[in-house]
């Protein structure tokens, strides 16, 4: 016996917020035009630089360094898809990216597991992936899912163990940001044919999307790049996102990062419509900023990451936005903020996707119950950027006539099936005996153990199950 | 129709929360010879119990208690005059409540004394913005058992302590239980005041009267 995972709740923002105006916005566009015809992109992958010359490129072969014009920049761009459908295992779990909707994903991928039982620090392994998921699967907050620990317990093929672990668990899109090699990626493509059933059905409700990043200052990884021409090729959407950190690998100024990030992100689109035109891809901007003294980095403040939502949306591509993370390292006052203000915001700046929920130490360590109060925090924004009903049962003048000055609503009708129709949490505001509320810590985990106890989602097929296991054997053979 | 028809009839309209219904029913009851004290302890008192069941499990909110309770007062006002001589209805305890002077608040007050009635207790309010001599005259009309005041206001908590001063000057002190609530009490309050007990909402008053009074915990609004 399987249960129901439940129906995934976007954002959907009824009011919508500009950051960047017209004329900023022209600015960062020719920031980009500059960076990548006069400095270039880094690019060490052979076949890369092979695309990018046979598409107008001025490629130096010698150091790897690619150029582009904005004539190039803009004709590529021109053939990216403003919008397309990210599947769910059904199409129930489908993300349509036309929609004016935000939808939210996990955080990944951690290296640290507080264990869901023992409650002790340890390395993360599959079987987090596996419990993660089911958990994601449960939590309508949760619109997709991403690998949110590695899978340490499996070295040769960890990426693909953890997409076993996910396809395994929740009926939801898997995005991946840990394949990152071409042959990986091949494997990673041959999950999810058999997960969709075929080729067709694979490319027109992909179950899985790759998310690679780019190095900064201005590079790109060569085995990453490559693994992205192997999934745009068989229409899995790849992402890329750029992660530079302002004052290290980028300048110490919030438009120096916005523009380092923008042109590596750019120029990786660039390719991916070279190659493949039409091929379902989005930008992704989540910058870092590095603390003076120690070097290490930290979270921007929110309104940085809606501004990558706006470049993105300028050049006419979808967006992941960066939600949620950041430096706590226990839950508490300092997991709480901020996150939820970047969701937010990304979500009135128009982001169709987002992710960064359940992680704690930078988005390195797996805490059993963070997934559950970070949802808390999901639904509370959702709300506030909903539209507001004013219809005629909800202004409820008939019921504020009955009761009159100095009368009280508790015993009407109206009241009772309004209380009824409201979604109260089940984590924080949870009445005590004592007439207080209940530690929504204390809830949290009440919440998370009767999840992990209860909630078992639909699982694969037999044959689909058997199919990943060769598929796995096969890749721990080949990959080392 | 049978007696029991009657029964699960009234104790049906409390837990819709239906009062013109409960009337109706308690009426034709009435009509068709059928004892008014078994109408409210076997119909209005099992609606009631099981309303409070479903309050406790969380299938009920707020509405649903009070909506039981105006539904159950509805059907006491049809039946209580048609009890035979020798009948009474049980009662826990006569409590007067009212909300202090120079505080206009009275939502709190009010949900305590419908649940209070719900419960079996026989509630005189006397409003909001009452001062201590209004409560001390009313405990004395009524006979009550229990005198509970309410107060929102920092500012007029101390009217409280003054409610106990007149009790006490009035020779009352030792014949009625004192108890206190609304925002700025607490049970250090309370204590300091010589009052006999605090409750932090509506549902703990019930069980707090119910303390008070020695009776029996009720397993739907006992803290």
């Amino acid at each position: 016996m399987f249960s129901q995972t439940p129906p995934i709740a976007p954002i959907v923002p009824a009011y919508h917020v500009r950051i960047l105006t017209d004329q900023q916005l022209d600015q960062f566009k020719a920031a980009t035009f500059e960076i990548l015809e006069r400095t270039g992109i880094l690019c060490p992958s052979e076949r890369a630089l092979k695309i990018y010359a046979e598409h107008g490129a001025t490629v130096d072969f010698e150091n790897k360094i690619v150029r582009l014009s904005p004539d190039v920049i803009l004709d590529a761009l021109a053939k990216a898809p403003r919008h397309y459908t990210m599947g769910g295992r059904s199409r129930a779990f489908d993300l349509d990216l036309s929609k004016p909707v935000t939808y939210e994903a996990t955080d990944g991928t951690g290296t640290k597991t507080i264990d869901y039982e023992t409650r002790q620090l340890r390395a993360s392994i599959k079987d987090d992936v596996a419990k993660s998921a089911r958990v994601a699967d449960y939590l309508s907050a949760i619109s997709f899912y991403w690998p949110m620990v590695s899978a340490q317990d499996h070295p040769k093929a960890p990426s693909l163990h953890e997409l076993d672990a996910a396809f395994n668990n929740t009926l939801k899109h898997v995005q991946t940001p840990t394949v990152v090699e071409e042959a990986t990626a091949r494997y990673a493509i041959e999950m999810a044919r058999v997960i969709s059933g075929s080729e067709e059905a694979m490319r027109a409700h992909p179950p899985l999307s790759l998310l690679i990043c780019t190095i900064a200052p201005l590079a790109q990884d060569e085995g990453a790049m490559d693994a992205a021409l192997v999934a745009a090729e068989a229409g899995i959407p790849v992402g890329f996102m750029a992660m530079p950190n302002t004052g290290s690998t980028a300048p110490a100024t919030i438009a120096g990062t916005l523009a380092v990030g923008d042109a590596e992100i750019v120029s990786a689109l660039v390719l991916i419509q070279m190659a493949f035109p039409g091929a379902p891809v989005y930008h992704s901007f989540m910058p870092g900023m590095t603390h003076p003294r120690t070097g290490a980095y930290y979270g921007h403040e929110a309104h940085v990451y809606a501004m990558g939502v706006e470049l993105a949306h300028m050049w006419g591509v979808p967006t992941l936005a960066g939600t949620f993370g950041g430096p706590a390292q226990t839950l508490g006052w300092e997991s709480g903020i901020g996150g939820d203000l970047a969701s937010f915001l990304g979500s009135l700046c128009g982001s169709d996707m987002g992710s960064g929920m359940g992680l704690l130490d930078g988005s390195t360590l797996l805490h059993p119950d963070a997934l559950v109060l970070d949802a808390e925090l999901y639904h509370s924004i959702r709300v506030d950027a909903a539209e507001l009903d004013t219809s005629k049962d909800e202004m409820a003048l008939d019921v504020i006539h009955a009761v009159g000055p100095r009368g009280h609503f508790l015993g009407e009708r109206h009241t009772r099936d309004f209380f009824h129709k409201m979604d109260l949490s089940d984590v924080v505001h949870v009445p005590d005996q004592d007439g207080s509320y209940r530690d929504p810590f204390d809830m949290a985990r009440q919440k998370t153990d009767w999840i992990l106890e209860n909630h078992h989602p639909e699982p694969l097929s037999d044959s689909q199950s058997s199919e990943l296991t060769r598929i796995l054997e096969s890749a721990e053979n080949e990959l080392t | 129709m049978s007696d029991a028809d009657y029964f699960e009839r009234l104790a049906k309209t409390v837990m819709d929360g239906d009062h013109e219904e409960a009337a109706a029913v308690a009426k034709a009851a009435i009509s068709d010879g059928v004892d008014a004290l078994e109408c409210i302890n076997l119909g209005l008192t099992e609606g009631m119990r099981q309303v409070g069941e479903l309050f406790a499990s969380g299938d009920f909110f707020l509405p649903e208690l009070i909506m039981g309770a105006d539904a159950m007062k509805a059907a006491l006002a049809v039946l209580e005059p048609a009890l035979l001589d020798n009948q009474q209805r049980d009662v826990l305890g006569r409590v007067v409540l009212g909300t202090v002077e120079g505080d206009v608040h009275d939502i709190g007050k009010t949900l305590v004394g419908t649940l209070l009635t719900a419960n079996g207790f026989e509630v005189t309010d006397i409003g909001f913005n009452q001062p201590a001599s209004e409560f001390v005259a009313a405990v004395k009309e009524a006979n009550a058992d229990l005198v509970g005041a309410s107060a929102l206001l920092t500012t007029t908590m101390r009217q409280q302590e003054e409610i106990i001063d007149q009790l006490t000057a009035a020779g009352l002190r030792d014949s009625v239980k004192v108890m206190v609530g609304g925002a700025p009490a607490a049970q250090a309050w309370a204590d300091t005041i010589g009052a006999d007990g605090y409750a932090v909402d509506a549902i703990g008053a019930v069980a707090l009267a119910r303390l008070l009074v020695n009776a029996p915990p009720s397993p739907e609004f006992d803290d």
